[in-house]
This record gives structure tokens, C-alpha cells and sequence, in this order.
């Protein structure tokens, strides 16, 4: 009996429950164009140049296959993304891979040719077995073989008395994160993590109560910058499933902080996946009314790109009087007014100031044969100024959970600036001139600051530029 | 165009000039210096003749009249040797080729040195009267000097020659409206292209003339006679700071050769005579004449073409890299 609740909480999960998503105000929703207002679409994936995805919808016109609650069965659907944000018509993903029953959610290896997704376990050949009470979910693989995904494998830990579901496994392909009803949980649905060798799982390590609760905790999708996103219900958050991360630092995950609008709804949120820049999402959500719909969030903030390592600013000159000529004997020496007080003696004159300004350089020539001193023969108007960039002021190392203070204070650009976006490398960003930031985890950070002038109307771009500067955040200091 | 311009530009200003003594101011000379034929040239002339030509504008049409200050050889600026026994006669010329007669504009006074109409003469010995005086030659009609329409002017030839004696004979010219004052003729000039001159005894007095560089000069070459090493001789221009060139010792010629750069074309050079502090030098008299690459003597302008030639200093700043 147990079991059976189980498998009918996953298929309420697969359809009903499901994603994670990031959520920053930098972000804007919108449905995609596939999801029908009848049938449920959820848990998609990157793969590609599109998105694969669950979706109940019929794809046999004769014949009808519904699950123990009555439910249609799920399949795995592929839509190509045409150009960003636009989606081609959803087809099957692999009629190799759909069965009748309940195929959910799934991942793929970097090279796209190794997919993990969850299928109800022990699927009968016959169709008259369709209804079948002990039928439990299970995380199969299948390898891309001259076009075609070879016969699916069981994961080893899939067992007909667990539900185990929702693989994702991380881009260097050596850890699957996974969810499981093992009793020795949490309760309910927990997330695992495998470490995967010579292509197979092996000890699977529950993530601990940081992360799992009694509730439902599922939906895991590690992004390349260490970040688990996850949903559940039992972290609290805006009500029903909430899409919530976690970093994995000092060898515990961190306690998990809930994304805000527009990710997480009171309806359910779950089942998010980012692509690699983190500035596209997508993720599934009742918000609409009922139905499970993937919706796509996209970054709202301008994209900087090529972004040049910022250069320093430095005021050091040299002078020196041009005209004098090889012919010349050094009968003569120099005087050097260096317009901030500063006076050198010498045929040259090597001088830093201590800040940007306009310099009335003066120069007087002494006679050494003569003794005469002809005062003010030359002048030079020096404008000292920053480098035209946008300008990052910060700390060059800091420490993990210590707030560290950026700001563009120093930008010198020929535009006035409008827009100030931030990049802090591990997948936050910020907006504003002044911006502070708490790194979660030590290593190399790559701050992008991108700036925008203003547009005299809608249709008109904004002139923009954009800097990188590499800081070291250390771990916690003592 | 551009070097036409600086052409017309110099001579606009050479003709406005309005000071003709002979030295001029800028050039800080004390005296003009020509000895007796039986002095030897270790007392600092070579030749023992000295030709300046005074330039006239065409529209000038008053009376004009060349002064000698001190022209007799005695008392007390005149240089003695053994006795004042020497003897300078000076001889205006106008009219035809007293002035292009090619060896009127040659350094030695040899074949028709004396070209042209001889206006006025007069010889000069020991003299007291004109002792720290004037000699006025004179009035003379401008029209009677040697048109040259180049410059659109008329052109008079004064040649001081010894002609007597050992001593040296120190003076200077002065082209004057009037016959008993100094009063310039307006937008004359004076030049010549040798110059014989004697040096201040103070070591801290510069002097300098100022050979004219036209737009067909690439090289020049600077000559000076029986500089008894003074100190040095440094030339500057608008182009050059500061060269150094050779220098003569007692009774000897010495030269040095440069190049001319672009814009030192159509200027004045201003080669400076600096003497040297110790031990000070007295009595010292030199001789200075500058060719150009095909030989040609260039001018010394008591004004100099252009003005004076300030050396252009410029100030450039690089911005240090890491």
C-alpha cells in the first residue's frame, strides 16, 4: 500500500509537481507556445538546440494509456528552439524510448549522446498488463547509437518497491543527482547524489536535512557554477512546490535560499534548468490555472559580450622636449613646471600624478654655456583622465560569506551611463552603480560589469561597453 | 607656395626694418674691424677690406646718407700697432653691378670688387677730429644705387679698404635720412657677405649674426678666421638648439659643414660667439663668411630675415606603460 501511494505521489509529482528555477528580478516568464490547456507539460531539459520535455498528451490517435489513477501516461517530446525564445512545432523526442507507460524526466551527457530519464519500472511487453499495480518509477540510460538510443538499462539502484526519478547529472558527467523514496530517507521523495564510474552509479549518498525534508524534495539540476537548484515543499518559500538552491561549500550544502519572482509562485514551481550562461531558464508551474506548463524565463538585462579585463588606471608620464636634435650638444638642461607643484630638473622629466585633471606643463630652458634661463618656452596642456572604460572598484581578494563592495564610481565612458549590470561569476547579477555581493564558495571570480547609455527612443539601441576583472575569494576567514 | 611665403614674409620684414646701424642691435657687435695691408692677418683680418651693401626700397625716395662712426684710425677705439700710421679709404657705389657684379659678393677683394659708380670717397689716417665722430657720405638720390628688382630695391656698395699701415681700424655705419643724425630709412636694410668684426672684451656679452637660409640650401659651410679659440661658436636656429662648430685658433681658418633642415629654410641661422670666461680674451677680432653647397656666399643681414631665430621647443609627454 505504501509502495502504491508512492507511485502515484511520483506520477502526482511528475505532473503535478516538479522544478527548480533561479529566480532574480532580472528575469521575465513567459509560457511556451506547445503547452496545450488539457494536457500537462513539464520537467524540460536543455538538449541541443531545443528543449526535451514530459507531456501526457495522446500520441497514438486509437489508443488511449492512462495509469493506475487514471492518468495518461507520459512521453518525452522534443521542440527545436528556431531562434531564442522561439520553439518549432514539439514532436516525439524518441519512438525508440516512449512506451505506453510513464517516461519522465530526463538528462544528458555533455556530448548529448548518453541520456538518463525516468520510466515506470518493469513496463510490460503486452498492453493488456497496462494496469499493473506494482509498477514503480526508475532512472533508465540509454546510449545515441548511429542516430538511434540503444535498448534502456536500468539504474541499479531501481527497485520495484522505491520510486527513483529525476536524474540530472552534472557537466562533467562524473555525478548523478537523482530522487528516491527509499524509507531510510527524509520521508517522501529525497535527492541522491551517485558518483558515476566507468559509466556506472555507485553509492548513492542522501544530500541530508539541508536539503531533503519530509516533504517532497525533487526536481535536482546542478548548473555548471555549483549551484543545485531543486524544488520542494518543504523549505517553506511562497507556497506549494517553491524552486530553491543550494551550494555545496566546505563540504556541506549551504541552507537553501528560495529564488524569487518571477521563478516561485504560490502555485507549484519546480523542475528548473538554466542554460550555461544562466541567462535563460526553464522550469514548469500551475501558475496558469491548473494545468502543468513549462514556462521560459529569460534575462531582461542587456548582453555584453567580449568582454576586455579591465585596464588600470595609471597617471604616469614621460616629457620631453621633442625638437632638440642629435645635432644639438647638451649645453642645456631643463627645467619641468609639472602643473601640480611638482618642478624637475633633467632632459627628461618622469612624473606620476596623483589623480585626473587638467596640467599646464611649462618648460624653461637653461643656457649652460650662457647661464641665461629663457622661462615658459614651451607649454603643454596635459589632460589627464581615466581609460575609457567602465571601471570596476573593488577588492582584488575577498573571502567567502563576507560582503564585498563593488561599484563604477570610476567608469569613464564617452556616454552617460544608464544602466550599471553586474555579473559576479556564480551566476548572480546585479543592477545599480554600487552593488555588494557574498561569495558562497572560494575560487577565481569573473566580475562583468556592463554598462548602457541612454536611448532617445524605444527603437533605438543604447550604446554599451562592458569590462571583466578577476578577483580571489578565499575560504572564510579566521 | 608655403616657401614663397616665408620669402615675401622675410623680405616684408627686412623691409620694414627701420634700424640700419651697422652693427645692429640684436647682433651685439662692437665694431666693424678692418686693418692696415702691413698688419699680418694674426691680428684677425684676412684681407685687410671689408664691402657692406645697404638695401633701399623703391618706394623710399628721399635723400639717404651712409655714416662712419669713427673712421679715422687713432685715439681711442681704433686698435694700435706701433704707430698710428695707417691709412682707410671708403667708397660709396651705386648704379649698375654694384651689386651683381659676382665679385663684388665674393669674401676677398680681388677683380671687379669695386663694381658699379663710385659715388663718394674718402680716406681716413689719424685723424682726431673724427676720433669717437661721424663722416657723413652724401645726400645720394636712392636711384642712384643699383636697382634689383628681386627685392624691388636699390642697392649701395661701401668698401673699407686699407690701404696704408698696421693698425686696426674699428667703426661702424649707420644709413641715415639725415646728414648730422642717426635717423633710419625706413624699411632699409644692411648686409654683406663676409663679416669682420671685432668681439666684446667682456666674457659674459654674446654676439651673433645671422647668415639668411634660402629655400636652395642644403648645406652650408661656416668658416671663421683667427677666432684664438674664444670659447665657442655655437649656431641656432629654429630648428637647432644648439650646435657646436669648429673653432679657429690664432692666424688660421677652421670650418664646419651641416646640413640644413626643411624649416630652417627661408630663416635666419643666429651664430653666436660666446667667449670663454678664463682666461678672458682681449682685442679679439674674427672673421666669419658661410657658403652653401654650391659655394655661393649667404648673406649676413644686420636684421635678420625673419627675425631672430628663436629655436622651437616642444614639450611631448608619453604615457608611462606598465
Amino acid at each position: 500500500m505504501r509502495m502504491r501511494n508512492k507511485t502515484i505521489l511520483t506520477l502526482v509529482i511528475i505532473l503535478f509537481s516538479g522544478g527548480i528555477a533561479p529566480a532574480q528580478k532580472f528575469f521575465s516568464v513567459r509560457k511556451l507556445p506547445f503547452d496545450g490547456a488539457l494536457t500537462q507539460e513539464f520537467g524540460p531539459t536543455i538538449y541541443s538546440n531545443g528543449i526535451v520535455f514530459c507531456s501526457d498528451r495522446r500520441n497514438k490517435i486509437l489508443f488511449k494509456s492512462t495509469d493506475l489513477l487514471n492518468y495518461n501516461n507520459t512521453n518525452l517530446y522534443w521542440s527545436e528552439q528556431k531562434k531564442p525564445g522561439k520553439f518549432g512545432n514539439e514532436q516525439e523526442f524518441a519512438k525508440e524510448l516512449n512506451t505506453q507507460y510513464h517516461e519522465g524526466s530526463a538528462t544528458f551527457s555533455k556530448d548529448g549522446k548518453t541520456i538518463y530519464f525516468t520510466r515506470s519500472i518493469d513496463v510490460p511487453k503486452k498492453v493488456g498488463n497496462s494496469l499493473r499495480g506494482d509498477t514503480a518509477l526508475g532512472i533508465f540510460s540509454s546510449e545515441l547509437v548511429n542516430g538511434k538510443w540503444t535498448e534502456p538499462k536500468q539504474f541499479p539502484f531501481s527497485r520495484l518497491n522505491i520510486n527513483t526519478a529525476f536524474p540530472c547529472l552534472s557537466e562533467d558527467g562524473r555525478q548523478l543527482f537523482f530522487c528516491s523514496t527509499d524509507p531510510r530517507g527524509y520521508g517522501n521523495y529525497d535527492i541522491y547524489v551517485s558518483e558515476i564510474v566507468n559509466g556506472q552509479p555507485r553509492n548513492p549518498v542522501n544530500l541530508g536535512p539541508k536539503i531533503n525534508t519530509p516533504e517532497n524534495d525533487g526536481y535536482p539540476f546542478l548548473h555548471k557554477s555549483g549551484r543545485l537548484y531543486f524544488s520542494s515543499r518543504g523549505h517553506g518559500g511562497r507556497g506549494g512546490l517553491d524552486i530553491f538552491y543550494s551550494e555545496f561549500i566546505n563540504g556541506e550544502w549551504t541552507d537553501p535560499v528560495a529564488l524569487p519572482d518571477p521563478f516561485n509562485t504560490t502555485a507549484d514551481d519546480f523542475g528548473l534548468v538554466f542554460n550555461e550562461t544562466a541567462d535563460t531558464a526553464f522550469f514548469t508551474s500551475t501558475r496558469g490555472g491548473g494545468s502543468r506548463d513549462i514556462y521560459m524565463a529569460y534575462s531582461t538585462l542587456p548582453v555584453f559580450a567580449d568582454c576586455p579585463e579591465q585596464q588600470e588606471n595609471e597617471y604616469c608620464y614621460t616629457f620631453y622636449e621633442a625638437r632638440q636634435t642629435n645635432l644639438d650638444t647638451t649645453l642645456f638642461n631643463y627645467e619641468w613646471d609639472l602643473g601640480d607643484g611638482t618642478r624637475k630638473k633633467g632632459l627628461k622629466a618622469d612624473h606620476c600624478f596623483a589623480s585626473t585633471g587638467h596640467y599646464t606643463v611649462r618648460l624653461n630652458v637653461i643656457d649652460l654655456v650662457t647661464g641665461e634661463v629663457y622661462y615658459n618656452e614651451a607649454t603643454y596642456d596635459l589632460i589627464v583622465e581615466d581609460i575609457v572604460q567602465p571601471y570596476i572598484t573593488s577588492a582584488d581578494t575577498a573571502y567567502v560569506g563576507t560582503e564585498v563592495q563593488f561599484d563604477a564610481l570610476k567608469s569613464n565612458l564617452g556616454f552617460t551611463i544608464a544602466g550599471y549590470y553586474w555579473d559576479f561569476g556564480d551566476a548572480t547579477r546585479a543592477e545599480n552603480r554600487e552593488a555588494v555581493h557574498n561569495f558562497r564558495k572560494p575560487g577565481l571570480y569573473t566580475i562583468q560589469l556592463g554598462v548602457t547609455g541612454a536611448v532617445a527612443n524605444e527603437n533605438a539601441f543604447p550604446e554599451k561597453a562592458c569590462v571583466i576583472k578577476k578577483i580571489t575569494v578565499l575560504p572564510h576567514s579566521r | 607656395m608655403k616657401k614663397l611665403l616665408l620669402v615675401m614674409t622675410g623680405f616684408a620684414l627686412m623691409m620694414n626694418g627701420v634700424a640700419q646701424p651697422v652693427p645692429a642691435g640684436d647682433e651685439n657687435i662692437p665694431f666693424l674691424m678692418t686693418f692696415g695691408p702691413k698688419a699680418g692677418t694674426s691680428w684677425g683680418d684676412d684681407d685687410f677690406s671689408q664691402t657692406f651693401f645697404f638695401m633701399i626700397p623703391k618706394k623710399f625716395t628721399q635723400a639717404i646718407y651712409i655714416r662712419v662712426y669713427d673712421p679715422d684710425i687713432g685715439g681711442q677705439c681704433d686698435e694700435i700697432n706701433g704707430l698710428w700710421d695707417t691709412k682707410m679709404t671708403y667708397s660709396v657705389y651705386g648704379g649698375k653691378e654694384c651689386y651683381t657684379n659676382k665679385d663684388a659678393q665674393e669674401t676677398q677683394p680681388q677683380g671687379n670688387y669695386k663694381s658699379g659708380n663710385l659715388l663718394a670717397t674718402k680716406s681716413f689716417a689719424n685723424q682726431a677730429s673724427y676720433d669717437k665722430n661721424w663722416y657723413t657720405f652724401g645726400p645720394f638720390n636712392p636711384t642712384e644705387g643699383e636697382y634689383y628688382a628681386k627685392w624691388d630695391a636699390y642697392i649701395f656698395k661701401i668698401i673699407c679698404d686699407g690701404v696704408a699701415g698696421d693698425d686696426g681700424n674699428l667703426y661702424r655705419y649707420f644709413l641715415s635720412t639725415m646728414p648730422d643724425v642717426n635717423k633710419p630709412v625706413e624699411g632699409a636694410n644692411a648686409f654683406a657677405y663676409e663679416y669682420s668684426f671685432r668681439m666684446h672684451d667682456d666674457p659674459n656679452e654674446v654676439s651673433h649674426i645671422y647668415p639668411f637660409v634660402d629655400d636652395r640650401t642644403l648645406t652650408v659651410k661656416l668658416a671663421n678666421f683667427d677666432w684664438d679659440n674664444d670659447g665657442i661658436i655655437r649656431t641656432v636656429s629654429v630648428a637647432r638648439h644648439g650646435q657646436l662648430t669648429k673653432v679657429s685658433g690664432e692666424d688660421v681658418w677652421n670650418e664646419d659643414e651641416f646640413k640644413i633642415f626643411d624649416e630652417e629654410k627661408n630663416t635666419s641661422l643666429d651664430i653666436q660667439f660666446i667667449k670663454k670666461k678664463n682666461p678672458p680674451v682681449m682685442h679679439n677680432n674674427v672673421v666669419v663668411n658661410v657658403r652653401n653647397q654650391y659655394g655661393e656666399l649667404l648673406p649676413f643681414y644686420v636684421i635678420p630675415i625673419g627675425g631672430v631665430p628663436k629655436p622651437i621647443v616642444e614639450i611631448r609627454a608619453d604615457k608611462d606603460k606598465k
